[in-house]
């Protein structure tokens, strides 16, 4: 029975019939049928459509758009949501795109500022800036507007459509920073003038019009269609872009408007919507900038280089020139230098002054001075009141001091402790010795630079072993220094006289200096002592030639002495022997 | 709305055009145009109830026995405003070539007529028989003065609302 039912069902069943098998089917298989009907005819519904829906939707897109309309509003909106769901993978997705762009658009702003700055510092620095300045000036107008026109190879300043019939204006635009005057009057007063020429030279055809006007720079270009005219306000050079743009701009004005121009009554707002036609035709070209290398901006940094050195050798000058004046002063007796101060080429010294000391103005350092502007303070001080300069020898030496009166003057008393240097220097200050007549430094200890010592004695060491170890050969026979020996010479005077410089500062003083020649084996032994002494005489003597006291060299001529088994080249020697002692007390 | 209209000023050499819209316009050029091209362009606003109508005047170099005016200047123009010197008889015949010339020129365009300097009473020469012979409205007919500013601006104002569209005028 179902197997039967379900072959009818293909055919359609009788119309009075429809209801049994309806009521029939409802029986056996109740609602459960009708659902699995429904989903089967769905099923097939969903395999049809993805069949075809390619299909379908190549053909709709070939009747109509809309298709496009209808999924566009869907299209925006899931990429929104998919925006706002997931932001960073959709900036990964364009990363690869805007990247690029970005760097692009950094680099040509880089450019354009770098190619602006020379442009600016071209215009700013120039001979032709300063003439530019000067016709600026002149014509009453901003250098900035003047320099710009300079610049532009042309550009359209003002366009006008005017009704032909009339003279009257249709619509008008201008470019940025163009002071407009009355465009309605110059429309009008430029076809009074096209009519003038036309019917001055008895133009044959209405065609035949004014189409150009040049005032030095500026030019008028005229394009008449039969409705209307296009007039371009050009300031430069016309070009053929020109030319071509303002017929383009007629033609399409007239195949745009023609109603509203064949019917203009005088209403302003009609052919409003032809402005941006005319926005358009603003168009502007710069000169040929020499871009290659940006040379101005070349030569001002050089300028500020060539300054900058000049400006760091007169700096180094001027501090000379104040050193010096300094350093007289400090040396100057009677002259105590306070303090002093050099900014740029300004000197202020601050110094206290004796009665007796010389005036500054003699001062040799002073009295060629050129670059500095020297200010000098200063203080005279009265012989009579000494006292006064006590607080500032203490400040200077960090010791105490006192005065005494007299006979003759006055006594300097020094109290405390302080190094033989500065023993030495308090000594020998100008100031001191010019108003003091002694230094009593009974009160005075010697500071132990104890530092100092052991590194003095223990490098007077060093170089006595330096010496000890030098050995100067000489040739065979005579008291001619070998040639290998030659430097060892100079290097031994040099440590001698070294030697002798540290002792002063040593815990060690040097006693005798031996210079011991010797021979070889070859000869007899009158000869080689002769030999010998000969060589440390010769030896002694450039010792002495070089700053070596003579007292203490002694010379030792020992003949030969070697053993066998030194070569017969190294007993042809000098040897040097440093005898030194403990100092008794160290300073 | 805002409308913009051509008017041409025209009349006999010295009737006052020139000294008639000194006061009354605003102007860029100057009257060194009237030697050059034999125009000179200003400009007028009037306002007609919420509507503003610019007027373009052209001023027509003065005519003489030396010097025609020049047709195409004419061309175009929505109104004429003819000026006549009041104490010189002369002018008004001029007045009347000139009448004639406009008719042969241009069409679809209204007229005023200004008999100018009527300030000057005692040298008035212009008898109400000769300003009928005209054969002009007598509405569009002003006796004004440059000087005194005598009915200059009823005379731009009616010339106005003689060209401008019914539905501007009355609203």
């Amino acid at each position: 029975m179902i197997g039967s039912n379900a072959v009818k069902t293909d055919t359609p069943p009788e119309p009075d019939n429809a209801g049994s098998y309806q009521e029939l089917r409802s029986l056996l298989l109740g609602s459960e049928y009708e659902n699995i009907l429904k989903e089967r005819l769905k099923q097939d519904d969903i395999d049809r459509i993805a069949e075809n829906l390619t299909e379908a939707f190549e053909k709709r897109n070939q009747n109509d758009n809309s298709l496009i309309e209808k999924l566009s509003p869907m299209i925006e909106s899931s990429i929104d949501l998919s925006i706002r769901n997931s932001r960073s993978k959709f900036a990964d997705i364009i990363y690869p795109i805007i990247g690029p762009a970005v760097r692009k658009s950094v680099a040509n702003a880089l450019t354009e500022m770098v190619h602006s700055l020379n442009h600016l510092l071209k215009q700013g620095f120039s001979a032709q800036a300063i003439v530019w300045r000067y016709k600026a000036w002149r014509l009453g107008m901003p250098y900035g507007q003047y320099a710009f026109i300079q610049n532009i190879q042309y550009r359209v300043e003002q366009v006008f459509l005017i009704h032909r019939e009339t003279g009257l204006l249709l619509t008008s635009c201008s470019a940025e920073n163009i002071p407009v005057k009355d465009p309605e009057l110059i429309s009008a007063m430029l076809t009074a003038i096209t009519d003038f020429i036309g019917d001055s030279f008895e133009q044959e055809s209405q065609s035949e019009t004014l189409n150009a006007i040049q005032v030095g720079e500026f030019n008028l270009l005229i394009e008449s269609g039969p409705y209307a005219a296009v007039a371009f306000a050009i300031r430069g050079s016309v070009h053929q872009d020109i030319n071509e743009r303002i017929q383009e701009l007629c033609e399409q004005i007239h195949s745009q408007f023609y109603q509203e121009l064949r019917s203009f009554s005088g209403n302003e707002n009609e052919l409003e919507e032809a402005r941006p036609f005319l926005e358009d035709a603003l168009i502007e070209k710069q000169k040929e900038s020499t871009s290659s290398s940006p040379w101005f901006a070349i030569a001002l940094l050089a300028t500020i280089s060539i300054y900058g050195v000049m400006s760091y050798y007169q700096s180094s000058v001027t501090n000379q020139k104040a050193e010096r004046i300094i350093e007289e002063f400090s040396k100057a007796p009677g002259y105590q230098v306070l303090n002093y101060k050099l900014e740029s080429n300004d000197l202020f010294i601050n110094v206290l002054k004796t009665p007796e000391a010389k005036p500054s103005k003699d001062f040799e350092s002073i009295k060629n001075i050129r670059g500095i502007n020297l200010t000098i303070k200063e203080t005279n001080l009265p012989r009579l009141e000494p006292n006064i300069f006590l607080s500032f020898l203490s400040e200077k030496y960090g010791i105490d001091f006192d005065t005494s009166k007299e006979q003759s003057g006055y006594e300097l008393i020094a109290k405390g402790e302080l190094s033989k240097r500065k023993i030495q220097q308090l000594e020998e200050d100008p100031i001191v010795k010019s108003i003091f007549t002694n230094i009593n430094e009974s009160q005075l200890t010697v500071a132990q630079e104890k530092v100092l010592t052991v590194d003095y004695g223990q490098n007077f060491l060093n170089l006595v072993n330096k010496v000890h170890q030098s050995q100067i050969y000489f040739d065979v026979g005579t008291q001619q220094i070998a040639q290998e020996s030659s430097e060892t010479i100079s290097e031994l005077a040099s440590n001698l006289k070294e030697l002798q410089k540290l002792e002063q500062l040593s815990p060690y003083s040097i006693s005798q200096i031996t210079v011991m020649g010797l021979a070889d084996k070859n000869g007899t032994d009158e000869a080689n002592l002769k030999l010998s002494r000969d060589r440390a005489s010769l030896v002694a003597e450039m010792l002495e030639a070089n700053g070596i006291r003579s007292e203490i060299i002694v010379i030792w001529a020992l003949g030969d002495r070697d053993l066998p088994s030194v070569s017969l080249e190294h007993q042809r020697r000098v040897n040097i022997q440093v005898l030194f002692h403990d100092k008794p007390e160290l300073l | 709305m805002r409308l913009s209209k051509k008017i041409c000023m025209v009349g006999a050499f010295a009737v006052g055009k020139t000294s008639l819209v000194r006061r009354f316009v605003d102007s860029i050029f100057s009257e060194k145009y009237h030697t050059t091209i034999g125009v000179k362009i200003d400009k007028r606003q009037v306002e007609l109830h919420e509507n503003s109508v610019q007027l373009i005047l052209w001023d027509i170099e003065g005519v003489d026995i030396f010097t025609d005016l020049n047709a195409s200047y004419l061309r175009g123009a929505s109104g004429i405003i003819l000026v006549i010197d009041g104490t010189r008889p002369a002018t008004l015949d001029t007045a009347k070539e000139l009448i004639s010339l406009i008719e042969n020129t241009i069409s679809d365009y209204r007229i005023v007529v200004l008999f100018n300097k009527h300030d000057l009473e005692q040298e008035w020469a212009m008898p109400a028989a000769l300003t009928d012979s005209l054969n002009i409205d007598k509405d569009s007919i002003f006796f004004t003065s440059a000087k005194t500013g005598e009915n200059v601006e009823e005379a731009f104002q009616h010339l106005t609302e003689l060209i401008c569209p019914p539905e501007v005028v009355d609203k």
